[in-house]
């Protein structure tokens, strides 16, 4: 008890003398900036990953799993190159597709093993829009980072040419120029083209 | 209460009652702080580490913001607000809404409305 009270004591000491000018002053020009509750809260969390050295950011809501990279075994007599096979992904067979040809770049990383060898970080990305569940491929993926859409820039003209457009806009983030999916696009797109 | 800051330095305001310690730049509005020691007394809030300033907004609008400046702002406590009596004297203004008594201490209760009520009137 009575090491209670000397505790009080002493921290009473402590503020029962006169605050440094500097302090105050800091404390003042502190206050004056806005405050941060005011700014609305705009931002979302993005799962941030490489494809072809460009970088893509999808809404972690619609992420299911992110796994190593698994066998991916093709479907004989299908012929659209969307469709790169079926994974088996904790014991159920999910269909995989590739975001590159989606989103028009180069080849099917698994059409060039000797490719997918030379990638740092390959995985599985598993993705749901609730009903579904679907899996693609990436070179790598860099992390979850929340972006504020409000300051995304528009994509350029000659990635808006692909005959579907999945893309939402530019953010630029740590120096990378990351192109945010609008996941309701591309799910709508799967629906149509794998089901 | 939104907040509690030190005591910063206020903007003086020209013919203002002596308890309107000054202006607070508040975040780019100006909000009006009532030295609650003078406002009380004669005496104002020490310069101390212990003095601070309690932020306030009585309504959404943060026009209506005002900072209440006290001394020995040390800790916080949970009280039972059934544990605080009614004071029937008249002399005691309608802000103090009930008292404590704990211990050697009596701790009396400001009805924040009815201060800011309080001060517009003045």
């Amino acid at each position: 008890m009575k090491q209670k009270s000397y505790g009080i004591i002493s921290a009473n000491k402590l503020f029962d003398r006169t605050p440094e000018v500097s302090y105050l002053e800091e404390w003042k020009a502190l206050l004056a900036l806005p405050s941060e509750r005011e700014v609305e809260a705009k931002e979302t969390s993005h799962v941030v990953f490489c494809l072809r050295n460009e970088w893509f950011a999808m809404q972690t809501l619609a992420f299911f799993e992110i796994s190593e990279l698994h066998a991916i075994n093709p479907i004989p007599y299908h012929h659209d190159e969307t469709l790169i096979g079926v994974v088996n992904l904790r014991g159920q067979l999910r269909l995989c597709f590739s975001l590159h040809v989606l989103l028009g770049l180069e080849n099917n990383p698994v059409d060039q093993p000797e490719k997918m060898l030379k990638m740092r970080y390959p995985r599985l990305m598993a993705v749901t829009d609730d009903q579904e569940i679907w899996v693609f491929p990436v070179e790598s993926v860099e992390g979850i980072y929340q972006f504020d859409l409000s300051k995304m820039e528009n994509v350029p003209i000659n990635m808006l040419s692909l005959k579907e457009n999945y893309l939402q806009g530019i953010i630029k983030f740590n120096e990378k120029r990351i192109y945010i999916l609008d996941d309701t696009a591309l799910f709508a797109n799967l629906r149509r083209r794998l089901a | 209460m939104s907040e509690i800051v030190p005591k910063i330095p206020l903007k003086k305001v020209l013919d203002s009652p002596k308890y309107l310690a000054g202006l607070m730049n508040y975040g780019g509005i100006s909000v009006p702080v009532i030295d609650f020691s003078l406002f009380l007394g004669e005496k104002p809030c020490k310069n101390r580490m212990h003095t601070r300033i309690m932020l306030f907004t009585p309504s959404k609008d943060s026009q209506d913001a005002f900072g209440l400046m006290a001394e020995k702002i040390t800790e916080t406590r949970n009280i039972d607000s059934n544990l605080f009596i009614q004071n029937n004297l008249e002399t005691t203004p309608d802000f103090f809404d009930g008292i404590l008594n704990s211990g050697t201490e009596s701790i009396q209760r400001v009805n924040i409305e009815c201060l800011y009520a309080h001060l517009k009137q003045k």
